[in-house]
């Protein structure tokens, strides 16, 4: 690699950077203005992360107008609970993000007649070991789909039941037919395997 | 082997959230104490945390839009802050430099690993009874700064010295974790402990700008190195006390370095009278330890004997010199830990 091209990536990811700080920060103000009831801050966080909730809700329910009351839902509580929320503990969009996906597992179990373990409804904590950027995830869609498919087929049922479809390991272990700790340890290898080609990724693109 | 933790197997249950309650808290606690599991912890909610970006971004319509603010309209609005105490920390330090001198009095904060801000307690000690009635203390509120100052602009996440702190401290771990993963297992890790590497060298590089660019917020902390912060904000405790003894201002760090290490205190207090020096004392469970004379210089350093535990009062007193290992005048201040 020329230094040219050496010092183009450093500007590049410096660039990065900047955003990625600029964009947490612009949220976590965000969140302090709708704690103090400002409906204009809501709604501009509606407008920032609107669509990943949305399209996240229809992965999992595959229903457009069950997503759509998901994402509502989940606003909803982010207005009512943003004088709880801390942003020492994590990025206002992974705390959205968090009760989208609770939201949706209420509907999911609702369907399913499922009246399981109440979910847990705490605020991520911070992360001591980030893997990957902020930035990035924000724009790593495809790796993910392609993580997804490179996987085994029974590792990722497994982890597809398990996130996106709300079941507990009990749960799937029944409903594929294993032994607990068959599918337990499914569901770690897959994991392991998602986190390494996520990573092989993330290196390529940095 | 951290395996052979039970809570190991219920990690991506705990992560998914799916566990029942019993397990769920048998899994809290065990994380609380297991650095290894927390490591896998956090590896897994990274995975889940990426996972919502799978599908193509979709677009809300208008509709939608307006339907949700219809339903915000027609609630009452959010219940206000639950955790009072809890504040920025640089607006602390903007509003409490200004206090600390106005009010004549001491004015406490302490830092930990989150960058938030905790008003330490400080207080008359009700074990201590040295002969003599203590000084009068002011306890700072985050309410009484809020009024002596004006009112911080919101700032942005970047530039605190704190995040920049933090984000140093979290970048040399990444950068240890991935060298001797490295070492273990080929060069496959190469390419980003380059990255690491550069991540790091921009973020320190950006923290000592920033240190150098706002010199008075840094001065209510500046009796402690960017080092010392740096490492204690990782994991350890930071307490910041500044006050007034006699006409004289008096600036303490007090430092708990992380993993059970000798607190330290990084001091800026001006010299005691003739024949008297100042002592550190450290009350622990209505026990009285000497923790040693405090330096007088604009820059001084005390190592103290023992790393400070949650509860522990930090106390100073001004003692003849050559006195012995209890104190035998008021104590001038004391700082409760609070961890």
């Amino acid at each position: 690699m020329s230094s040219r091209s050496v010092i183009l990536r450093a500007v590049e990811s410096d660039t990065l950077e900047r955003r990625e700080d600029e964009d947490g920060a612009a949220d976590r103000i965000l969140m302090r203005r709708i704690a103090d009831g400002e409906r204009n801050a809501l709604d501009a966080l509606y407008a920032r992360h609107g669509g990943v909730a949305l399209a996240f809700a229809r992965r999992m329910l595959q229903d457009e107008h069950d997503a759509e009351e998901a994402v509502q839902d989940a606003f909803v509580s982010v207005w009512r609970r943003a004088g709880t929320f801390r942003s020492d503990a994590s990025a206002p969009r992974t705390w959205l993000l968090s009760i989208v996906r609770n939201r949706c597992i209420d509907t999911l179990r609702r369907r399913r007649g499922d009246a399981t373990t109440p979910l847990d409804e705490t605020q991520p904590e911070a992360f001591e070991h980030e893997l990957w950027p902020e930035i990035w995830k924000r724009q790593c869609g495809a790796a993910v789909r392609s993580a997804l498919g490179s996987l085994p087929p029974e590792q990722r049922e497994a982890i597809e039941l398990g996130f996106y479809g709300g079941y507990s390991h009990s749960q799937i272990a029944q409903h594929l037919s294993v032994p607990l700790g068959t599918l337990k340890k499914r569901m770690r290898s897959g994991l392991k395997r998602l986190r390494d080609v996520l990573d092989e990724s993330y290196s390529r693109s940095a | 082997m951290m395996e052979e933790h039970d809570e190991f197997a219920l990690l991506d249950g705990y992560a998914l959230g799916t566990l029942p309650s019993a397990e769920r808290e048998r899994v809290r606690a065990h994380l609380a104490a297991c650095g290894s599991c927390r490591r896998e912890y956090d590896e897994l909610r990274n995975i889940f945390d990426i996972l919502p970006h799978a599908s193509p971004e979709a677009a809300p319509s208008a509709e939608s839009r307006a339907r949700l603010l219809a339903r915000i309209d027609a609630l009452e609005p959010p219940a206000p802050k639950v955790v009072p105490l809890r504040v920025p920390w640089t607006g602390l330090l903007a509003a409490g430099f200004v206090l600390a001198v106005a009010a004549d009095g001491w004015f406490a904060w302490q830092l930990h690993d989150r960058n938030t801000a905790v008003v330490a307690v400080v207080a008359p000690s009700p074990i201590a009874a040295p002969p003599v009635t203590p000084a009068p203390i002011v306890v700072a509120q985050p309410t009484a700064a809020a009024t002596a100052a004006p009112k911080p602009k919101p700032t942005p996440a970047l530039t605190p010295d704190a995040a920049l702190g933090r984000r140093v401290a979290l970048l040399e771990r990444e950068l240890a974790d991935q060298r001797k993963t490295a070492e273990r297992s080929g060069s496959r890790d190469a390419a980003r402990i380059r990255t690491l590497e550069a991540s790091l060298a921009r973020a320190s590089a950006e923290l000592v700008a920033y240190r150098q660019a706002t010199p008075q917020p840094i001065a209510l902390a500046s009796a402690a190195p960017a080092s010392a912060l740096v490492a204690a904000l990782s994991t350890g405790h930071v307490y910041g006390v500044d006050g007034v003894v006699g006409n004289e201002p008096w600036h303490l760090t007090i430092v708990q370095p992380p993993n059970g290490a000798n607190a330290i205190i990084y001091s800026q207090v001006p010299d005691a009278p003739s024949g008297d020096t100042y002592r550190t004392w450290v009350v622990r469970d209505g026990k009285t330890f000497d923790a040693g004379e405090l330096p007088a210089a604009t820059q001084a350093k005390l190592d103290m004997p023992m790393p400070l535990k949650d509860g522990d009062v930090v106390a100073f007193s001004r003692e003849p010199i050559g006195t012995g290992n209890r104190p035998t005048t008021a104590f001038l201040m004391q700082v409760t830990i609070k961890q």
